[in-house]
């Protein structure tokens, strides 16, 4: 009976994982930091899932995809079992696992060829020695078990059926970052993930422990504004790098155009945890200056209250009523006032808070005669200078008048 | 002289009581589901799994809830998504192109968007038809790498995606298109605020806010369990204004190969100062098949929890808050 190539590598690797990892003899794995161990891994992103696989090509720490990253098809039976990640390749027995190309890995190759376990070959090597994940889920001459609470980069953690490689620190949250030969699909990937309880953590033994010295410290670039460091934790290890952050931009550069209406169209870039981004201006109420406030897209459309409208004044012809123009709060007189032409229109600054009378426009404001001193009341957009204004139209209102006669008898 | 240092440092230890993180806790208390739906393992109506062997496991990626409690569940393997009513009738599927997808989250209940972080890359929103609406690439500025990206965060402004637990960024606008991207720290939260987790090195976590673009906190506090906290499974905002924090506690042996003895998830209810209102305990924790969606909560503030068990995928519902 002649067996075919993958058939035979299938036997090859159930045998393997029948009799285990004890049938495996090795050198001891190189000393060297951690960091060695990470160049390895780093090397094989995106390389092909392949099942007994454990070789990619690399160039220093980073992946050579020049002679192809290998293709995982996953089953060719179509029963749905994309993965081809069971023990007999597939999900249908007798159905081979289609993996073409030289390079790719499976999950335990990868953190074995990572690990350099059982022996130290090239990331580059096919066809060589490994383990399988269960291996590691238990202690052994080249690795010790530790809690899956207390991973660092470098461990490793698996089940019976998986084994995955920490790459960074545990974020805030607890999750990890992580490189595995995840399935046919993904194929080796970096992302971070939970560690569920049910796997067990395994540290490479003959890792140089000291890496740094007292006093040193390192920074580096991160995001696109920001810069992050660490320093040698006990003249041994390095500390985990900072967070990434960087200051904001400042003078013209400050300014930008967002996504938005009104005010809130534009913006001040800052920089975010490191990151360049346009923040907007946060919409407020509306007031009456001439902008859209409130960002629905309409100018000094607010509430009376908000806008400072409404509010009783006196006019150099008479009572009137506050109401926004053109951005500014201006005294229009009743439709019920006396009546005149004014000569001297009186436009108070909008700071002031004072109403002005101005010649020629449509004086439509809601009823007077209410005590004009209420003008000033919470809300209405007025302040002391605006009582002040309005005691002084108070005086010399009736001189105005008189004068007007005056002129209307002549 | 070694031995009596041994027993110096147990009588210590004795003297000194449970560790910090222990004392004072509050007690959660373990309360059974209210109700829960199960979705058999590869039926035509459940959801599909995949046993690795030298290879990842997994089931379904995540689920979400709308608006009116329809449930929806992203039964990754097989491709779609499972719509489920409120009590677990079978509502229909939503077939969708890729088996590819670890997580989901519904848009006001009239779309669903879709996180491929591997294959696509990509961010995918969906009608409930499965028509595409939108797909916007996960690479670029605020997001490293796709594989950073650690949550799909739909608000009123748009959908953000968290990275890395660190921050977030906007990636569709409010009509799912997609749009000039904004960064923020932590989560999104109500009135521009942003909300933020971390645990402690003494087994506690640390909830804060702040304004989302300075690092300064402007409320915090400091939430403690029974068991040392490993993991924050859940932190976010109801639309009930209360924020929900679920929290994966655990303690392990102390000898090799340091397998875990005790564990379970805590759900802490905390109103919008951060001062905690309930607590309950979940004996469902996270198995070995990767899972990216655990927790939701629907508008009315009930916990739903998607568990795997031996017959399927469980989805748990706890009703309103613990005694």
């Amino acid at each position: 009976m002649i067996l075919s190539r993958k058939t035979c590598l299938v036997l090859v690797f159930l045998a393997l994982a029948l009799f285990g990892p004890a049938s495996i003899a090795g050198a001891a794995p190189p000393a060297e930091p951690v960091s060695a161990i990470l160049c390895r891994a780093y090397a094989g992103l995106d390389f092909s899932y392949a099942w007994g696989g454990e070789c990619w090509q690399a160039i220093g720490c980073a992946p050579d995809y020049s002679g192809g990253v290998g293709l995982c098809d996953g089953c060719s039976d179509g029963d749905g079992c994309a993965d081809c990640t069971t023990s007999s390749g597939c999900c249908v027995s007798g159905v081979s696992c289609q993996h073409s190309g030289t390079w790719g890995a499976d999950c335990s190759g990868f953190v074995s060829k990572a690990w350099q376990v059982p022996d130290p070959h090239p990331v580059e090597a096919c066809g060589v020695d490994r383990y399988t994940a269960g291996a590691f889920t238990t202690d052994h001459t080249y690795w010790d078990n530790v809690a899956v609470s207390a991973l660092v980069p470098g461990d490793a953690a698996a089940t019976s059926a998986h084994v995955i490689l920490v790459v960074g620190p545990k974020d805030s949250y607890g999750e990890y970052d992580v490189m595995e030969a995840a399935g046919c699909t993904p194929g080796i990937i970096r992302h971070q993930r939970a560690i569920s309880t049910s796997m067990t953590g395994a540290r490479r033994v003959n890792i140089l422990q000291c890496v740094c010295e007292s006093g040193q410290t390192e920074s580096q670039a991160c995001g696109d504004c920001g810069t992050q460091s660490r320093s040698c934790s006990d003249g041994c290890l390095f500390t985990d790098w900072s967070p990434c952050e960087g200051p904001d931009p400042s003078g013209e550069d400050a300014l930008c155009q967002a996504e938005g209406l009104g005010v809130c169209a534009e913006g001040h870039r800052r920089c975010v945890a490191g990151w360049l981004t346009c923040e907007p201006n946060r919409p407020s109420i509306e007031v009456c200056d001439g902008l859209d406030n409130d960002c629905d897209g309409e100018i000094d459309n607010g509430t009376p209250d908000a806008l400072g409208e409404g509010l009783p004044c006196l006019t150099p012809c008479g009572e009137g009523a506050s109401q926004c123009v053109d951005g500014q709060v201006v005294c229009v007189e009743s439709e019920d006032a006396t009546g005149c032409d004014p000569v001297e229109p009186v436009i108070p600054s909008p700071k002031s808070g004072g109403c002005s009378c101005q010649a020629g426009r449509p004086g439509s404001g809601p009823g007077s005669g209410s005590d004009p001193g209420s003008g000033s009341g919470p809300g209405s957009g007025t302040g002391p200078a605006f009582l002040a204004l309005l005691a002084l139209l108070a005086i010399f209102s009736p001189v105005l008048r008189r004068r007007q006669r005056r002129r209307d008898s002549l | 002289m070694k031995k009596l240092s041994c027993l110096t440092l147990m009588t210590v230890a004795f003297c000194l009581g449970p560790p910090a993180s222990a004392r004072n806790a509050p007690i959660a208390v373990e309360r059974e589901p209210d109700a829960w739906t199960l979705l058999p393992w590869r039926t035509a109506d459940g959801v599909g799994r995949v046993d690795g062997r030298e290879a990842d496991s997994r089931g379904p990626g995540g689920f979400a809830v709308s608006p009116d409690g329809v449930l929806f569940v992203l039964d990754s393997v097989n491709a779609r998504v499972l719509v489920r009513s409120e009590a677990g009738a079978p509502l229909g599927e939503i077939p969708l192109t890729t088996s590819t997808f670890e997580d989901m989250e519904q848009v006001e209940g009239r779309a669903l968007v879709l996180l491929d972080r591997q294959v696509g890359k990509a961010l995918l929103a969906v009608d409930l038809e499965g028509r595409p609406l939108a797909e916007v690439p996960l690479d670029g500025p605020g997001i490293e790498r796709p594989g950073l990206v650690t949550a799909i965060l739909p608000r009123a402004d748009g959908v953000w995606l968290e990275v890395a637990h660190s921050h977030s960024v906007l990636v569709l606008g409010p009509d799912l298109s997609p749009c000039p991207r904004r960064i923020r720290r932590g989560r999104p939260g109500s009135g521009g605020e942003s909300l933020h987790g971390a645990l402690g090195p003494d087994g506690s976590v640390r909830l804060w806010r702040t304004d989302g673009l300075s690092a300064r906190a402007t409320k915090e506090t400091t939430l403690r369990a029974q068991l040392p906290a490993r993991r924050i499974v859940w932190l976010d905002q109801a639309d009930t204004g209360e924020i929900l924090a679920v929290l994966e506690t655990a303690r392990f042996s102390r000898t090799s190969p340091f397998r875990v003895t005790e564990q379970r998830y805590e759900a802490v209810w905390l109103d919008e100062g951060l001062t905690e209102i309930s607590r309950f305990s979940s004996p469902w924790v996270l198995t070995a098949l990767s899972q990216r969606g655990e927790i939701r909560v629907t508008p009315e503030g009930s916990v739903l929890q998607m568990a795997m068990s031996d017959q399927g995928a469980l989805v748990l519902r706890w009703e309103g808050r613990a005694p």
